[in-house]
């Protein structure tokens, strides 16, 4: 009994910890065959290595302070899905009903974007991004702490000063 | 004979006998169940010995080696989700620091432009282009 009940506060734990960005795994998953999508994950060991770097410039100094919040960061991609439009009306549909707030969406002749967060403390945990074009899908997550005056920041920064002088150098 | 096999009953009654003591009488009673009352116990005890015997074994020790199974089932289908579950996630994992970097580096910089483009929509252009949308088609 005591064996079962450590089993399932384990197998409960492993769910709350999978929770996050779990909408993007939920794709993963679907697509998981789908060689027109592109899937990636990156960790949050990985984030930490890149605050090692040093920033120069405005936006590399915005960028390396929204990365080293981050938990976090999934995708699910393709610039060559012809159901991309059917694609991006799932997403949306899915992103609501896991019980996303709607944050924000753009649509122009190119494409639509919606963003969509997930707050818990007046805190923006989860950062979803959807982006449907002619033939492109994407889906984003961006979990840990975000700061969207911060990440915002990193777009207006490069006007002045690009991020390509922050290149990861020899990471050994 | 019969005395013999009255000494040995005594002895069987007070739980002194060894098994050949006891083979000798119940082979006796087995031969001779008309003798007495006692020979007709003797042949119930077989009897029903045997389907006691029977039953309670397959009964007790099939059903708890079942459990033991039934538990052991669970575990790996436990683990074998855990670990499915675990790969999944880790399946798409970028393992390469300069292409993690690269990659989030274009996945910010794409929100970020996303943040930025959408401040300088208003909810009113946004209804025009609605509008104008729908003209062209």
């Amino acid at each position: 009994m005591k064996k079962l009940l450590i089993i399932i506060v384990a197998v409960m734990g492993m769910n709350v910890a999978m929770a996050q960005g779990s909408i993007v795994e939920k794709y993963f998953k679907e697509l998981s065959g789908n060689d027109d999508y592109t899937k990636v994950s990156v960790s949050s060991k990985m984030f930490s290595l890149f605050t090692e770097l040093e920033a120069g410039s405005e936006a590399e100094k915005e960028f390396l302070s929204a990365v080293s919040k981050l938990k976090g960061l999934k995708i699910i991609a393709s610039d060559s899905t012809p159901t991309s439009r059917k694609m991006y009306d799932k997403a949306l549909k899915d992103v609501k009903a896991a019980g996303y707030e709607e944050l924000m969406s753009v649509m122009d002749a190119e494409e639509d974007m919606q963003f969509s967060i997930k707050e818990k403390g007046g805190k923006i945990e989860e950062l979803i991004m959807v982006v449907g074009g002619r033939e492109k899908f994407v889906l984003m997550s961006l979990y840990g702490e975000i700061d969207l005056k911060n990440i915002s920041k990193i777009a207006r920064a490069m006007k002045v000063g690009g991020l390509e002088n922050l290149e990861l150098l020899d990471e050994k | 004979m019969e005395s013999r096999i009255k000494e040995l009953l005594d002895k069987y009654w007070a739980g002194e006998t060894s098994l050949a003591d006891e083979l000798e009488v119940k082979e006796y009673f087995k031969s001779n169940p008309e003798l007495s009352g006692i020979g007709s116990y003797f042949h119930q005890l077989k009897n029903a010995k045997l389907v006691n015997s029977s039953v309670d074994y397959s009964y007790s020790t099939t059903k708890k080696r079942w459990f033991s199974v039934a538990a052991v089932l669970a575990g790996l289908l436990t683990a074998s989700i855990v670990i499915v579950e675990a790969n999944k996630s880790e399946q798409y994992l970028v393992e390469d620091p300069q292409k993690a970097f690269e990659i989030t580096k274009k996945a910010l910089m794409m929100v970020s432009n996303g943040l930025n483009e959408s401040t300088h929509y208003t909810a009113e252009i946004k209804r025009l282009n609605k509008a104008e949308e729908k003209i062209r088609e």
